[in-house]
């Protein structure tokens, strides 16, 4: 099964492209949203498995929108993207809960389904008995 | 006993006051006659060496009179000077206003024997706020005391008048201001306008709490060191004018630095991202799928145009290469060309060092895009001619005028022009058309 992603940026054309690669390379697109708070509600109604979720956005900053899917959906996967940095320190990544930063030109080459592909899938909140 | 007369005339008229003079050297000569000429002690004028002697005591006291005049008001005038001067100092090294204020205060009450000296502002909505005081018994109207300008006092007269002028009394004079001054035991007070720029900005006030009102010459007095205070207020104004305009130039440059940021992250940028992005896809399905390959290699193609128009369009907000290449005229053509309204260009055709095509340049397209957003003219002028040495620019419109100075463009159009040494004004009654002129010089100012 498909794992399932859901993407943030607000950038169009980012969107567009990242979901076409995303779909490419065996994926599937759950959901879009342009900013934090739409991330965040995205995140809830659909719990995916993973999100590609750009650093750069207006309001708040992805760093903190990952604090805060991190807190909503622990087993989210979360990947910070950007065409601002090529890197960012491991320890910010653990720090706002991201499990890896990939630069928005290396996305197709990066083994983006390992890093997507944890153990825990879905939300704990869907997790039964 | 002629010593002691002597004595006399020369210590009276030392005094100064002519009319004691010629009593005292007078009454000596009497008495001189009484005692020392034939008949003794008899007031005989029986000789003329009688009436020489009355002569010679009347010069030599008002000679004596004439010099201890003298030396008076060359005193005096000095103290006046000094007094000026230690002022004139502090405004001339720029010291603080309030410290001017202060010392003007303090200066002109010790120099005309005042007791209270106060200066104070008119405010633009009718009040009368207390700058500086100084009081010889060391109580006066507190600075900063806010008082309605209103009632029968030296304030509101040379508020009034512009003009120095004095108030002897204020006894049963009504309004709170009066009020404070009997409270004080203020008697009568002098006071002289403060004016800056044509206008009535307040007035320096000296008060005697003596049933004397204070000497006629006081008015001259106090007007020099209310001019001394009017110098200090102005070039405090200019220079803050100046620091405000400075920090606007750097705002205006961080502002500019910060959207052109933006405008190549969310730009070019994207676009080159996209491009790079379809690029991989496309390396990705080249084996597999030609027709998706072909139209990823097509989009890729079309972001990377469309990130070098936005560059193009960034690099020319920032300087056209029109202006470079082939200088004013045609740069203004072109910005006339694209004007939504019919706009005419008088430009000359000669070569100008860059800065100042670059200024000339900006400020015609600022003026022409305020006059597409806010004038809903039918038609424009723009003229660029030699004047005094420099350049005029004038662009006119006959749309809706109203246009204010102050607004966000042109204030920083007007930065612009006054930080390369030229000027910038505005002329725009509402409904009848805007005309703007700015003048440049053509030498650098450093």
């Amino acid at each position: 099964m498909a794992l399932r992603i859901l993407v943030v940026d607000d950038n169009p054309h980012f969107r567009r492209s990242a979901s076409e690669l995303l779909g490419m390379l065996g994926f599937e697109l759950v959901d879009t949203a342009a900013d934090g708070k739409q991330a965040i509600a995205a995140a809830a109604r659909s719990c995916p498995d993973g999100a590609l979720l750009d650093i750069n956005l207006p309001g708040t900053d992805g760093y903190a929108v990952a604090t805060s899917l991190a807190a909503a959906c622990p087993a989210t996967r979360i990947v910070l993207t950007s065409s601002d940095v090529d890197d960012v320190p491991a320890a910010v990544l653990r720090e706002c809960g991201a499990t890896a930063f990939v630069s928005k030109t290396e996305l197709a080459t990066a083994d983006l389904r390992r890093l997507f592909n944890g153990e825990a899938f879905g939300c704990p909140k869907q997790r039964g008995p | 006993m002629v010593l002691v007369l002597l004595a006399v005339v020369v210590a009276v008229s030392a005094s100064g006051n002519r009319a004691a003079t010629v009593l005292a050297a007078i009454s000596a000569a009497a008495w001189f006659d009484f005692f020392f000429t034939r008949p003794y002690y008899r007031f005989d004028v029986a000789h003329r060496a009688d009436l020489e002697t009355t002569l010679l005591l009347l010069l030599l006291g008002v000679a004596v009179t004439e010099l201890a005049v003298r030396e008076r008001s060359r005193n005096r005038a000095a103290r006046v000077e000094g007094a000026l001067r230690r002022v004139a100092t502090l405004v001339a090294r720029a010291a603080p206003p309030q410290a001017v204020f202060d010392a003007v205060c303090e200066e002109t009450g010790r120099l005309i024997g005042a007791t209270t000296v106060n200066l104070a502002h008119f405010t633009p909505d009718g009040f009368n706020l207390t700058i500086s005081g100084w009081s010889l018994r060391g109580v006066h109207v507190p600075t900063g005391t806010r008082l309605p300008l209103e009632g029968q006092t030296i304030n509101s007269l040379v508020q009034r008048t512009g003009a120095p002028g004095r108030f002897d009394s204020y006894d049963g004079t009504p309004g709170p201001l009066a009020a404070r001054l009997r409270e004080l035991g203020i008697a009568s007070e002098v006071g002289a306008p403060v004016v800056v720029n044509g206008q009535v900005w307040g007035a320096l006030i000296a008060g005697t709490d003596r049933p004397k009102p204070l000497p006629l010459r006081t008015e001259l007095r106090l007007a020099s060191f209310a001019d001394l205070i009017a110098t200090a207020i102005s070039n405090a104004t200019a220079q803050a004018e100046l620091l405000a305009s400075r920090a606007r130039i750097v705002n205006a440059g961080d502002a500019a630095r910060r959207r052109l940021a933006r405008d190549l992250h969310d730009g070019a940028q994207q676009r080159l991202v996209s491009a790079v992005m379809n690029l991989q896809m496309a390396d990705l399905r080249f084996d597999q799928d030609q027709g998706a390959t072909r139209r990823l290699l097509r989009e890729a193609l079309g972001h990377a145009r469309d990130g070098l128009t936005d560059l193009r369009e960034l690099a020319a907000g920032m300087h056209p290469s029109i202006l470079t290449n082939r200088g004013l005229h045609a740069a203004v053509d072109a910005l006339a060309r694209r004007s939504t309204c019919l706009v005419e260009v008088e430009v000359p055709d000669a070569r100008y060092p860059p800065q100042i095509e670059a200024a000339v340049y900006f400020v015609i397209a600022e003026a022409l895009t305020n006059v597409a957003k806010h004038a809903q003219a039918s038609r424009a002028a723009v003229r660029v001619a030699p004047h005094d040495g420099g350049l005029a620019i004038d662009i006119e419109d006959d749309g809706t005028g109203g246009a204010d100075i102050r607004g966000g463009g042109l204030l920083g159009l007007k930065d612009r022009v006054e930080a390369i040494g030229g000027g910038l004004k505005l002329d725009s009654p509402s409904g009848h058309g805007t005309r703007l002129r700015a003048t440049l010089p053509l030498s650098n100012p450093d």
